[in-house]
């Protein structure tokens, strides 16, 4: 690893860590009703935003309460999505005279956005008019990722309080969140990204004359291209801070309207991961003990930074075959060495690899390198980050829920080690909450399984509506990459991360509908467990701290974690990934 | 087409909705 390699993932942690204690501590007090600053300059629109709604700024639900207005709103977000994008032919903003959608595209776009998973399998520059991209992708990428910090608001409540089936109002957090939270910083980091370069606007594409004529397949000389543009700075801002991760335009945050300068990248991958670090800090301040939310962000910088590294030496070390072909893959002044296929010159193998794993730690699924050019071993470790539930950092909100899921399953193999009664924040762990961690850790693990299995049996394999002039394999690649693909395509929607290996040909019937009841079930389904541990946690007793209670705060605890969350991934995962980038590792090195 | 997507969302969350029952019903007296 070169020293400015070095150098750059060394100042993306240190910058990560040291704000997640101000913006922790910033939406601790949005949380809980304190001032936090804003207010004083949005107080009227959050007071007008209650009145339209009927709702009350102190206003209490019980866990059922809040599940139901969860899924109502988050039904009735997909359902508008999916019109807007039928109806886009019809509606104003859409100044290259886009058509609409085709069915099964929008519902796949609708869950998609609406499950903060963002996968995309339409390109937005010849899909999706200028009003869809803003009045529903935009909107959901705000509005999803606040239902997932508002799910995460009522458990850390779950824990904090005592006798009572008061979890908070889903109303009042999911406005909060995005009014003094979302909106805020999704401004600052637009103007930001505006001044770097990124494209923010209404005009109509571009048409520019080639100085240097191209030519098309069938010969003929190409002496006009259609440059792309739009308001894309302010979705930006928001797919990264939210961990939406759905691009502007097709190749995502590689291209350079969405991610033009070194400044530009870093900031976005700061983004990334900025939330769902920070709210750790408020996990610990808001349940009165601020270790046991470093203890869970020092358990996920201990994950994080062993595959980062791991998938950096892959890349870094290159492709034998090239190797054994004459090419130069060695690391020099003039070249970043390495496997640079797939990847931007811009960024070469450090900041491609750290934005890689970034996003699959967290669940944003932006890219700026191509996932399915990655090194067996270098893609392997995309993959298994999502595959291991999107906790490492995770999605906003989601991610930390998550993670406190798996600690709840941490305290109760420590409890049977030890035969207590294991217990969490002075919370007693019993069979209900264990149930339902079972369920969170189990259902993704059965969507990506389950979708893969079915999708290689045969309906995944060819397109069935393709003409005779068209190629019916969806792979572009055989044996045990195109594996890989659709086991990629189904961790990604079965995690709610949205990236794609790319290689699959997923814009058609049966994965858009495949994939898309994936990221439902994968989202909802595991948020309402979580609510039900919230109400279940509220109206529990706070149990003393005794001799017989396991501290959460040390680095025992952090290792314990940690280790849950590898044997779960490993043991559900590795079988599946030895048919994938493991065989495809070995044939690689071997042959 | 649109029938059956718009349809198949509604059942999506009519049967997440089924789920809340669920979690409710196991909590049981605890609630």
């Amino acid at each position: 690893m070169s020293t400015l390699a070095i150098l750059q993932l060394v100042l993306y942690l240190v910058v990560l860590t040291a704000l997640v204690k101000p913006l922790g501590w910033y939406m601790a007090r949005v949380y809980q009703g304190k001032p936090c600053g804003l207010d004083a300059v949005l107080g009227w629109l959050e007071r007008g935003i209650y009145w339209l709604a009927g709702t009350k700024p102190d206003g209490e639900m019980t866990w059922r309460q809040y599940a139901v207005a969860m899924m109502l709103f988050c039904t009735l977000s997909t359902l508008v999505v999916y019109g807007i994008q039928r109806a886009q032919h019809i509606l104003p903003l859409n100044p290259q005279g886009l058509p609409a959608v085709t069915p099964d595209s929008s519902f796949n776009t609708a869950v998609s956005f609406a499950t903060n998973t963002n996968w995309q399998g339409y390109g937005g520059e010849t899909t999706m008019s200028y009003f869809t991209q803003m009045l529903a992708l935009t909107v959901q990428n705000f509005v999803s990722a606040a239902a997932g910090m508002a799910v995460l608001v009522a458990l850390i409540r779950g824990f904090a309080r005592k006798q009572t089936d008061k979890v908070g109002d889903f109303w009042v957090d999911l406005t909060r969140s995005t009014l003094y939270i979302l909106l805020p910083l999704s401004l600052v980091l637009a103007i930001v990204l505006v001044s770097q370069g990124v494209v923010q606007t209404f005009s109509p594409y571009v048409t520019a004359t080639l100085i240097d004529p191209a030519f098309d397949g069938e010969g003929k000389p190409l002496i006009e291209q259609t440059i792309a543009v739009g308001p894309a700075a302010s979705q930006i801002a928001i797919k990264q801070l939210g961990t939406n991760g759905g691009g502007f335009f097709n190749v995502n945050s590689a291209h350079p309207f969405e991610n033009p300068t070194p400044l530009a990248n870093f900031l976005e991958l700061l983004a990334i991961l900025l939330i769902s670090g920070a709210l750790c800090w408020t996990f610990g301040e808001m349940v009165g003990d601020r270790r046991q939310g470093w203890a869970v962000y020092a358990a996920m910088v201990v994950l994080f930074v062993p595959l980062l590294a791991l998938c950096y030496w892959a890349e870094q070390s290159g492709n034998p075959k090239l190797t054994a072909l004459g090419v130069d893959q060695v690391a020099s002044d003039l070249q970043s060495g390495g496997n640079m296929e797939g990847k931007e010159v811009r960024y070469g193998i450090a900041n491609s690899v750290l934005w890689a794993t970034a996003t699959t730690a967290a669940s944003n699924g932006s890219v700026n390198s191509m996932h399915d050019s990655f090194t067996p071993l270098g893609g392997l470790i995309p993959m298994w980050l999502m595959q291991l539930g999107e906790v490492i950092f995770g999605g906003v909100g989601s991610g930390l829920y998550g993670m406190l899921a798996f600690a709840i399953i941490t305290v109760f193999i420590a409890g049977l080690m030890v035969g207590r009664t294991p217990e969490y924040l002075g919370k007693k762990i019993e069979a209900y909450e264990m149930k339902m961690a079972s369920l969170i850790i189990l259902i993704p693990c059965a969507v990506v399984l389950i979708g893969t299995a079915v999708a290689v049996v045969g309906p995944g394999l060819e397109y069935p509506g393709a003409s005779p002039n068209e190629v019916k394999s969806n792979f572009n690649n055989p044996g045990a990459h195109g594996f890989s693909e659709v086991l990629y395509a189904f961790s990604s929607a079965g995690n709610n991360n949205g990236s794609a290996f790319a290689g699959l040909s997923a814009n058609e019937p049966f994965y858009n509908t495949a994939l898309g009841l994936a990221m439902w079930f994968a989202r909802f389904w595991l948020a309402i467990p979580i609510l039900a541990i919230a109400g279940s946690l509220a109206a529990k007793k706070v149990v003393p701290v005794s001799s017989g209670t396991l501290p959460t705060h040390t680095p025992l605890f952090v290792m314990l974690l940690a280790s849950v969350v590898v044997l779960v991934g490993a043991l559900t995962f590795l079988p599946a990934l030895a048919l994938g980038p493991i065989v495809e590792q070995l044939q690689m090195v071997n042959s | 087409m649109d029938a059956m997507f718009l349809g198949l969302t509604v059942v999506l969350g009519a049967l997440s909705l089924g789920l809340i029952a669920v979690c409710d019903l196991l909590m049981g007296p605890q609630s």
